[in-house]
């Protein structure tokens, strides 16, 4: 069957992209996960792939075009039916699903901005308004992206912070040994290791990892960790490393070095643009001892990682200079409290003072 | 003459990694920090680099504690067996 398909949801508060150009053409045979074009948001450029196998019919957009989120962008032919066109992956949210029923609205019809596609409750309107006549309004700066997100997010989300500074010489001394045995450009970056270590300890505690949608909150199935990367020309965005969960140390750090250039260069993927589940921002590394960072919403939590440094250390009454960093937590009151939020960094620090156990592999 | 090779390729290096940065108006006795926005991934592509074209391995517990470009290349001199009569690896 033909099927139309939509220009996918881009991220919180992105509602519109400028078309930049196709990666297929008419008549191309094509899986979930090619590529098909490359858009531009207020944020960056970001590659679109396809959410279902097909061929390519009809090519609906042109360079320079402004598109809204949901609307048709090209056709392709599908083997899947009417039932199975919306992927099994794409979610309601409970509150939408009543509206929708309530209403008579067809849910078949709805295309989710939600993260992994997701409806939501606001996706009920979109539907009448993606058929009619696109409004034409100017792409705001970067700083007005930022400044409308983190408005809505300290509205709308009860913030509590909590903080621990954690000792890591055995960390320092591990990435030093690793290092001394790896060539030039396999070196492991600390990042990285902050990363395995943060991955482990969400494994631990579920509930810093997903999003608040319509009221009630939603365990993400995968750790797609989002890392604040600053741009050239001012401002940070935050891909996600997709399924971090299954990677392995030498993984990670790889896909971080490939994230962070693509992130700078315009190449992301919109998949690792929307389908963040939990943030860390590492402020450290431009000087800050600690960061209490504002949370990107619909995500429940954000971790950040201040500068390495040495400071005074007591260790059995005694004080020497130690390798310290200071770790925060910003998490979302509705879904999780300070108790939890106490025992996520008691974890951590556990999990980065043992990194011969916490980083293999 | 070692320390003026070590800076030169330093330089080149810093062309290469950060292109948008003029070496020369870096105070090499201040904090790299203060005076240019380099973060610890651009970081980490210098000391590769570093490490590439001088043999040096700088290990990350050295490079943190190292306040400026100076002591960048003091070390680089110290621990270098590749700068001498400007050959290098």
């Amino acid at each position: 069957m033909n099927f139309e398909v939509p220009l996918p949801s881009l991220g919180a508060d992105m509602e519109k992209a400028k078309f930049v150009e196709w990666k297929v053409s008419v008549g191309d045979e094509i899986h979930k996960g090619d590529p098909l074009a490359v858009v531009e948001t207020e944020k960056a450029a970001v590659e679109i792939e396809s959410y279902r196998d097909g061929k390519i019919t009809e090519l609906l957009k042109q360079p320079g075009d402004v598109i809204q989120v949901g609307v048709p962008i090209a056709t392709m032919e599908t083997d899947m039916t009417a039932t199975q066109v919306i992927p099994d992956r794409k979610k309601i949210s409970p509150l939408a699903k009543k509206k929708a029923t309530e209403a008579g609205v067809d849910i078949s019809k709805l295309i989710g901005t939600g993260p992994e596609g997701a409806i939501q409750l606001k996706d009920l309107e979109v539907e009448r308004t993606v058929k009619s006549k696109v409004e034409e309004k100017p792409f705001l700066s970067i700083r007005d992206v930022i400044a409308r997100q983190m408005t809505k997010s300290k509205k709308e989300i009860p913030h509590y912070y909590l903080k621990s500074r954690i000792q890591i010489d055995h960390l320092m001394h591990w990435i030093d040994e690793q290092n001394q045995q790896k060539a030039p450009d396999e070196r492991l970056l600390i990042p990285a290791a902050l990363l395995k270590a943060v991955i482990k300890v969400i494994k631990l505690n579920p509930n810093f990892n997903g999003y608040y949608i319509d009221g009630a909150f939603k365990e993400a199935k995968d750790i797609n960790i989002g890392m604040v990367v600053s741009l050239p020309g001012g401002g940070v965005i935050v891909p996600a490393l997709l399924q971090a969960q299954n990677l392995t140390l030498d993984q990670l750090n790889q896909g971080l070095k490939d994230l962070v250039e693509r992130a700078r260069t315009g190449h992301l993927k919109n998949r690792e643009m929307t389908e963040v589940t939990v943030s860390v921002s590492n402020m450290g590394d431009l000087g800050a001892h600690e960061i209490f960072g504002i949370i990107f919403p619909p995500q429940v939590a954000l971790i950040g990682f201040g500068k390495i440094r040495k400071d005074a250390v007591v260790e059995h009454d005694a004080i020497r200079s130690g390798f310290i960093i200071d770790v925060s937590l910003s998490a979302d009151h509705r879904v999780t409290d300070g108790l939890a939020g106490a025992r996520l960094l008691r974890q951590l620090e556990q999990l980065l003072n043992e990194p011969d156990k916490t980083l293999r592999g | 003459m070692k320390q003026e090779l070590i800076k030169n390729e330093i330089k080149k290096i810093f062309k290469k990694i950060a292109p948008e940065i003029v070496f020369d108006d870096i105070d090499l006795s201040k904090a790299l920090r203060d005076q240019v926005e380099v973060d610890s991934v651009d970081f980490y592509k210098i000391l590769v680099e570093i490490n590439r074209v001088t043999g040096v391995n700088v290990p990350d517990s050295t490079a943190l504690q190292m306040q400026n470009l100076q002591e960048l290349i003091d070390y680089i001199e110290r621990k270098s067996e590749v700068f001498t009569s400007g050959a290098l690896k």
